[in-house]
């Protein structure tokens, strides 16, 4: 694994190395000697920005925008560097330290919109390319707690008319759970989902480092499952982090129990919700069943619910005797087996019955060969569990039924 | 001559340490208090409030399927914040509640939502009740209740540092009645910028579980994890974290603890100039890793290249592919391996249409392992465009699934919106009409889904008034070939109102909010009507 690392660290050092101004990512297409070598505005890279920024008043520092970066001007020495706020009419300079460093400030006015241009000039009077350093800058008086609702609104309305494009666009590139996986899953959900109706109140909302802040909300939810037209409903506590440096706020990590992409939960969650109020919540499986369960969503994390209604559907001749259940999830031989073991008493000892041939189709119902103590004067008793294929996880038991 | 005092500590410190979440809370409440009074001159509160009064009415045999509580209930939601000045310091508080009596609203009728304090200058940051000092992505990356400190060098070269200290409950209401794990946590950070272009990071992250919940887990972790950046050269940054996992597992308390090791890499490279980002990234996160406080998935490999292309001015490009495995530690009975390749093109202004987007993307999903197989084919094809004055958005989507003898499925999502926006004297009208459907072909079972919905929207605004409102009516068809069909008829009126004479408020809004939902199955002592109408007031001063 390390060897892998410091591999792929060296292919990416060699890329560095071979050519620097070759840059292979543009393909060819030079960019000018003098430029910006690193630029920030209120700690938050350039290219981490949208062109048209949002800034939020609650997060400016002191109530400023700070622009802060570093230029670079080739063989000739850097002249000046400048800042226009108002689409390049007027020029403010940056305070410029010798190695090229610079930075600028100003007290923004609220709602104003500010189209921001850095120029740099070498004492050559070449300049860098202006118009790649454009951003247009709102500064808003909308408190943290209206953007962030304004985001889970507009995630929620797009959930429901299943518009997976207009959805995503509330998520962040550096989604910890995989900004793709995220997408695949909650095409999955439209695909499991009906009648989706989620509602959720704020609790509390905390700003971090680097625009990013922290969000728990309770939350309701019904839902029809598209596949078996049952109705669900569960609520619950969640957590989700946003980053709040473009123009709108935006996912970078969601916990269990989820609220959106819950067909590939142990993909999309970073963690559960430490609450006991999460007892219950939805989920969804390989299959697109839903099912209600622990908040944890992890299919392959523990044991999951019983098969239900266990009955003998038919016995004899001997040893002919078919079982009948109802499985909690969607069950197919090509993912789960049977599980079966008999006792004498219902309190067991219990015994390893052979594993019956799980058929395919299963509609719930197998055959097996009777126990041959069952012609002892005596009752048995059988149980049955399933266990998933993938991970050898096993359901909890049955009910019991009793032969003869 | 220390002994005594040592001797009191250690005797006390059983008492101290059941009472720590009680002291940190108080802490917590008041240190508001502190600095609060002192500064009035400088002080600026806000307050916001949004109560509501909701009454829901559903009917029908089915009604236990509602999601809504029946009856007349509450919400209100209070937050009070406030900053000033003291000396060079700023100061910076919040405090939250929510009050209700429907459960499904939440389950505890009153609750501290939030409370918080900090007091910071250019170099130092205090923070105390809630508090969120991301770490990095494995180490800390979750708010808890408790202090914390950061210092940040300007210039000095002296490491940035954070100390953390507090217990990761995700709400104030566990501190005195809903059970969750009492999870204490302690921390620290040192961030070393060497050059202008590369810095490093080391954290340190301890966290203990005390109060077992409903027979649950506890686990003591400790993790330290390494992050930097560097930046060689312009436009290309590179970025990597590892971190480092020792946690103790008590599956009960009479059992012997489960003791697990783990680690987790991260490394990261972004290209981004001119008309190209390339992003490429690999991740390792052993089985045995476990970041209570951090973000990761264990047991998986991955590895992920994305390139953006600005091929011209109205053409982008995106290429992605991700692949990904399990099963590292080699304990599961295989491997799965998953491939997610796909490509995507978007077209503005084609046509010589000065408002047409046109986008088309084709995404593969192929995993396998253990017999298993699976190849899933997405292609969606979007248009939005304006026709004269009416706006419209078209999307269809096409998804093959493929799993080996148990899944051969074709899904077809299509949906369009047509919406236009008209003024009339004082009115601003903005119809829209919405037609979506979606069907579901499984050629295994030969059974074939469906489902139809259309909406018919209304928005009118009367600025001079202040007054916005939409209303909406539609339905929603569930075709089943096995199993319940579903009719679903809906209507919603929403109308927001800013009066005149809340104007001594900074922001005020007199809201009512009413839908109505009737749940026709063809099973019919599963149907079940709801009506529902809240009113409520928002005001911020």
């Amino acid at each position: 694994m390390l060897k892998k690392i410091i591999l792929l660290t060296l292919f990416i050092s060699s890329l560095v190395s071979t050519n620097v101004m070759a840059k292979w990512w543009i393909f060819g297409k030079s960019e000018a000697n003098v430029a910006t070598r690193y630029l920030y505005l209120n700690d938050v890279a350039f290219n981490e920005l949208d062109e048209q920024v949002t800034l939020y008043r609650d997060m400016l520092p002191a109530g400023q925008v700070v622009l802060r970066g570093k230029a670079s001007s080739g063989k000739s020495s850097i002249g000046k560097i400048e800042v226009s706020l108002d689409n390049k009419e007027t020029w403010q300079k940056a305070d410029k330290s010798e190695d090229g460093s610079f930075e600028f400030s100003f007290v923004p006015e609220i709602d104003r919109t500010y189209q921001l241009y850095v120029k740099i000039l070498n004492t050559s009077g070449t300049s860098n390319e202006v118009d790649a350093t454009y951003r247009e800058i709102t500064v808003s008086d909308s408190d943290i707690d209206t953007i962030i609702r304004q985001a889970l609104d507009s995630m929620i309305q797009a959930y429901q008319v299943e518009e997976p494009r207009n959805f995503m666009t509330w998520i962040d590139d550096d989604f910890a759970g995989d900004y793709v996986l995220l997408d695949r899953a909650i095409r999955k959900d439209f695909t499991a989902f009906d009648a989706l109706s989620l509602n959720y109140t704020l609790n509390s909302v905390v700003s971090g480092r680097n625009g990013k802040v922290f969000v728990t909300f309770t939350f309701n939810r019904q839902v029809t499952s598209s596949r078996s037209g049952e109705t669900f409903v569960d609520q619950g506590l969640t957590e989700f982090i946003f980053n709040v440096t473009t123009a709108k706020a935006k996912v970078v990590a969601m916990k269990n129990p989820l609220i959106f992409g819950l067909s590939d939960a142990e993909s999309v969650a970073t963690g559960t919700v430490n609450s006991d109020e999460n007892d219950e919540n939805l989920a969804v499986d390989d299959d697109g069943d839903l099912r209600l369960g622990p908040a944890d969503g992890d299919d392959d994390s523990g044991s999951f619910a019983a098969p239900v209604n266990l009955s003998v559907l038919s016995y004899g001749p001997y040893p002919l005797l078919t079982l009948q259940f109802d499985a909690p999830v969607y069950v197919n031989a090509a993912s789960y087996r049977l599980v079966v073991e008999w006792s004498r008493s219902t309190s067991g000892p219990w015994v390893l019955d052979d594993e019956p041939l799980m058929p395919d189709p299963f509609s719930g119902q197998f055959g097996l060969h009777a126990r041959p103590e069952v012609n002892d004067p005596s009752t048995i008793y059988y149980r049955v569990a399933l266990e998933r294929i993938s991970d050898n996880q096993r359901s909890s038991w049955s009910d019991l039924v009793s032969i003869p | 001559m220390l002994d005594p005092l040592v001797n009191l500590i250690v005797e006390l410190w059983p008492v101290l340490k059941r009472r720590l979440k009680f002291m940190v809370l108080m802490f917590c409440l008041g240190l508001p208090y502190v600095f609060v009074p002192q500064v009035m001159a400088e002080h600026e509160v806000n307050m916001y409030n949004n109560f509501s009064v909701t009454s829901n009415q559903v009917d029908g045999s089915g009604d236990d399927q509602s999601a809504l509580t029946e009856g007349t209930s509450f919400l209100n939601i209070l937050t009070v914040n406030g900053k000033g000045t003291i000396s060079d310091f700023n100061y910076r508080y919040s405090i939250g509640a929510k009050a209700t009596d429907d459960s499904r609203n939440d389950v505890q009728k009153l609750s501290l939502t939030r409370l918080q304090g900090r007091l910071s200058n250019q170099n130092h940051t205090f923070t105390a009740g809630d508090t969120f000092a991301a770490f990095s992505q494995y180490s800390l990356n979750t708010a808890v209740k408790g202090v914390s400190y950061r210092y940040i060098d300007n210039g000095n070269n002296v490491p940035d540092v954070t100390v953390i200290y507090g217990i990761a409950y995700p709400r104030w209401d566990n501190f005195w009645g809903l059970d969750a794990v009492q999870r204490h946590v302690a921390g620290a950070r040192l961030q070393q910028h060497v050059n202008d272009d590369f810095w490093v990071a080391a954290s340190y992250v301890q966290s203990e579980d005390q109060e077992r919940v409903n027979g649950g887990s506890l686990f003591d972790t400790k993790t330290i994890a390494f992050d930097w950046e560097y930046q060689p050269i312009m436009g290309l940054t590179i970025s990597g974290e590892s971190a480092f996992s020792d946690t103790d597992e008590s599956i009960s308390s009479v059992a012997a603890d489960d003791n697990n090791k783990g680690s987790a890499h991260k490394l990261e490279a972004i290209g981004d100039g001119g008309p190209s980002r390339v992003v490429l990234s690999y991740e390792r996160i052993s089985p045995n890793f476990m970041t209570l406080l951090g973000a990761a998935t264990p047991d998986r490999e991955k590895t992920e290249a994305t390139w953006r292309y600005k091929f011209t001015k109205k053409v982008n490009l995106n290429f992605g592919l991700l692949w990904y495995r399990d099963n590292l530690g080699g304990d599961l009975a295989f491997r799965t391996d998953n491939y997610r390749p796909e490509i995507g093109m978007t077209v503005k202004r084609m046509f010589s249409r000065r408002y047409s987007v046109a986008d088309v993307t084709y995404k593969f999903d192929r995993s396998y392992g253990g017999g298993n197989s699976t190849k899933d084919h997405h292609v969606n094809l979007g248009y939005r465009d304006r026709f004269g004055m009416f706006d419209s958005d078209t999307n269809v989507g096409m998804t093959i699934y493929k799993t080996s003898s148990s899944r051969d499925d074709e899904e077809f999502i299509y949906n369009t919106t047509l919406s236009t926006r008209y003024t009339l004297g004082s009115f601003v009208l903005k119809p829209s009409l919405r037609l979506g459907g979606w069907t579901l072909d499984n050629d295994l079972d030969n059974i074939r889904d469906r489902v139809w919905e259309y909406s018919i929207g209304l928005g009118v605004d009367i600025p001079s008034m202040k007054i916005t409102s939409q209303t909406r009516v539609g339905a929603n068809r569930l075709d089943k070939e096995t199993g319940d069909d579903l009719n679903k008829m809906m209507a919603s009126v929403n109308i927001y109102y800013r009066p005149d004479f809340l104007e001594m408020f900074e922001y005020s809004q007199i809201y009512v909010r009413g839908h109505i939902n009737d749940f026709s199955y063809s099973t019919n002592n599963r149907d079940f009507t709801e009506n529902s109408v809240t009113a409520g007031l928002i005001v911020r001063f």
